[in-house]
């Protein structure tokens, strides 16, 4: 009974030292919350240094995702350790695969563990609850203003930019030029009467060719859709609210649906086809004519020597002499606000992210497009990325900033390959459309 | 329970002082014993419901953040889908058509190596592999095996002209569901045969032989002697085939990955979708979780039937 009596007092007391411990923590970070501020009118290695000294023994929970093993071992093996020695902040580092990094974020955020750094492609939700940090606390102004502008932007939500662009991607189309000469097709489609009958060319060719690889699937329906709904004169928002089942966009899918199964100049069940594992590796064989892509499809090409040749250019509008789509896509990195003041730790980290030469290793490495203008300059040397950087400049991006945009997403990947595969485009516009509302 | 206790009591009284004192709270004495179990059982099992229950019950946002009390919404928009009853009319029918091949085969391949003959036993080995490998991987091997453009499956059913053009396998509704019963069959049916050998040799040799000396034909032995001893094999077989194969959600999930809308999911892939892919409704994919624990405790139930000896005797 004694031996019970001195665990109870013992209890008690540890719970007041934690606490204690928890004050003069609070207390702390109160008193450095003010520095920031300081810092920022400070020159980059001043505030960099005091940053250094408040925030030493700091820990930064980072996570990112996973665009190649590459990019995953540079942050693991080069970035974050120079980080980690240059600054003495701790830095724990997930990288997480896009399989699962939105289900994980998810449950992170729901049990009040969000990290302090993320790296994602949607945003729009955490700003919307006012979980983020405003860009414009989280980095430099230098580095706000070599980030691409148009880039900037996507990332803003109700005025204020909360998400910084990461990494960018333009989707144009691909096409095959040995196949193009050998169905005796002089160049590529300016419109899309051009992609059908250019299609139903390398369609006709023996072989057993597929004249357009097409894909709404339920992994990354957006992509194919996006572009053509914007080429048909469509879009996602028509005056503020959601506008999928419009005229221009039943056109267009019903047009999408007669390449498929009316001329059959698709591969087998577009609907039911996925992008990286379904459309990509069949025009990366050489089996397909044309598909939608981003430079990693002229990357794989060149890794796996399948000999492809090819060219692209910005999917035609749906009449020649229209202006082409480009499809731009940004992926973000974003700071979320933490009950202890992280700004200065985050700060240093994003600013030494974004530097010309760690950002330019990241970028190459990534195998994606970089979202500042430093970068853009030095890697459109390559000829296989310079189609994609110059299309970034004309890019449309997919309303990734509203709210309501994982909604809308979650809509066409459950209903918007149906309507290649037999259900009309009215119905499944519909569908679409009813599912966003609930 | 109180016998227990009553014993440790006696038992400890001569032994030690310290001991003795515990004697005062032998409910305390007894926790300290089952207070391990206790409290796996608590977190891993109560706690978990608890929060699931709770979770159908409140409304969860985009983010996942929980927005409050909602009672039973999120049970009525689940019931109001249009594609519920399609998804656990699916579910239903690919346990039970899956039970039922797996039971057939199991048994023939249980009485056939239940047969003296050369590599018995590395036969017997080889039934362990798909059993052994993970059915994620078996899964996507199969999701390639069934590829239209680069399938193995097409170019032997055309060589040996039992088609006479490739098939989508996974992309056509007609051959979906038989595709994923092969899987499943094919997944399920060693643990099959080896719960159903198991009870082929215990019967004993002397009831066999005396049903063939009474004049019992091979059907007739299968029928009238084999069948019997094997009835509490095959419903504990049954049962824990059904259990799993409800619960194997990596297969479906990877043979539909690319098939939009919800016609061939089932119950564990519309919740996994509705949590994480296309609905994002937390509350919503809870509420389905509720329904599937509740089936899964038929499952249970019928699992401690078919284990309590009584019934089994019975049968």
């Amino acid at each position: 009974m004694r031996s019970m009596g001195n665990e109870r007092g013992a209890i008690p007391g540890r719970v007041a030292a934690v606490l204690a411990a928890a004050v003069l923590l609070v207390s702390a970070c109160g008193g450095s919350a003010s520095s920031p501020s300081v810092a920022a009118s400070a020159p980059a290695s001043v505030a960099s240094s005091a940053a250094a000294s408040t925030a030493a023994g700091g820990t930064l929970n980072v996570v990112v995702a996973d665009y190649t093993t590459d990019s995953d071992n540079w942050w693991k093996n080069t970035f974050v350790p120079a980080f980690q020695q240059k600054t003495g902040i701790t830095v724990n580092l997930q990288v997480m695969s896009w399989a699962d990094i939105h289900q994980k974020v998810a449950s992170m955020v729901q049990t009040g563990q969000a990290p302090d750094i993320l790296n994602i492609d949607t945003y729009a939700n955490y700003a919307e609850q006012g979980l983020l940090l405003p860009v414009s606390s989280v980095i430099s102004p230098a580095t706000q203003a070599d980030i691409v502008p148009a880039l900037l932007k996507s990332g803003e939500y109700n005025g204020t930019g909360y998400a910084m662009p990461i990494i960018a991607s333009s989707n144009i189309l691909y096409y095959n030029t040995d196949l193009f000469t050998k169905a005796g097709i002089s160049g590529p489609p300016t419109s899309w009467a051009d992609i059908q009958a250019d299609a139903q060319k390398i369609s006709a060719l023996p072989g057993g060719y597929i004249g357009y690889a097409m894909q709404l699937g339920p992994q990354v329906p957006q992509t194919e859709w996006s572009v053509w709904q914007w080429a048909g004169g469509g879009d996602y928002k028509t005056n503020g609210a959601w506008s999928l089942n419009t005229p221009a966009n039943v056109a267009t899918l019903s047009f999408m649906s007669d390449l498929a199964n009316k001329y059959k100049v698709t591969e087998v069940n577009p609907g039911k086809t996925n992008m990286v594992d379904g459309t990509w590796p069949l025009f990366i064989q050489g089996k397909a004519g044309m598909v939608i892509g981003n430079p990693a499809v002229g990357q794989q090409i060149a890794t796996k020597a399948t000999g492809v040749k090819w060219a692209a250019v910005p999917f035609p509008s749906m009449n020649a002499g229209g202006k082409g789509v480009v499809l731009g896509i940004a992926d973000y990195i974003m700071a979320f606000k933490q009950k202890t003041d992280n700004t200065a730790a985050v700060k240093q980290f994003l600013d030494a992210f974004y530097a010309q030469q760690a950002y330019g290793e990241f970028a190459k490495l990534s195998t994606l497009l970089p979202a500042t203008t430093s970068g853009a300059a030095t890697m459109s040397s390559d000829p296989n990325l310079k189609p994609f950087i110059d299309a970034l400049a004309q890019a449309t991006f997919t309303p990734a900033q509203d709210p309501g945009w994982d909604k809308v997403l979650g809509a066409m990947k459950t209903y918007m390959g149906l309507g290649l595969q037999g259900t009309s485009a009215t119905d499944t516009l519909n569908q679409v459309q009813t599912a966003i509302g609930n | 329970m109180t016998r227990f206790v009553a014993d440790t009591r006696r038992d400890t009284k001569a032994r030690s002082p310290r001991l003795s004192r515990v004697r005062r709270s032998p409910e305390a004495r007894a926790l300290i014993w089952l207070g391990p179990s206790l409290i796996l059982i608590l977190g891993v099992v109560v706690y978990p419901i608890v929060i699931l229950v709770q979770t159908s019950l409140d409304r969860i946002n985009l983010t996942g953040l929980d927005k409050g009390f909602v009672g039973f919404a999120n049970f009525q928009k689940l019931f109001s889908q249009p594609d519920l009853v399609p998804v656990l009319w699916n579910t239903a029918s690919w346990v039970a058509v899956s039970v039922t091949l797996i039971m057939v085969l199991g048994f023939f391949v249980a009485e056939l190596l239940n047969q003296r003959f050369p590599f018995r036993k590395a036969i017997r080995l080889a039934l362990l592999v798909p059993w052994a490998a993970s059915v994620l991987m078996t899964a996507m091997g199969f999701r390639w095996i069934y590829s239209f453009y680069y399938g193995a499956l097409n170019p032997v059913l055309q060589a040996l002209h039992l088609i006479s053009s490739p098939v989508d396998w996974l992309g056509t509704d007609a051959t979906f569901f038989p595709s994923l019963v092969i899987v499943t069959v094919f997944v399920s049916v060693p643990f099959t045969t080896y719960v159903l050998l198991a009870g082929l040799q215990s019967i004993p040799g002397e009831v066999l032989e005396a049903a063939v000396i009474d004049g019992a034909g091979r059907t007739q032995v299968a029928r009238f002697v084999t069948l019997p001893f094997l009835r509490p094999y095959i419903g504990l077989a049954a049962v824990l085939n059904a259990i799993w194969i409800f619960n194997s959600f990596p297969l479906v999930y990877i043979l539909n990955k690319s098939n939009p809308g919800y016609s061939h999911d089932v119950a564990l892939t519309y919740m996994y979708k509705l949590a994480f892919d296309t609905a994002l409704d937390m509350g919503e994919a809870a509420a389905m979780s509720v329904v599937n624990v509740m089936i899964l405790t038929v499952f249970v139930i019928l699992y401690m039937r078919v284990l309590r000896p009584e019934d089994a005797e019975a049968a």
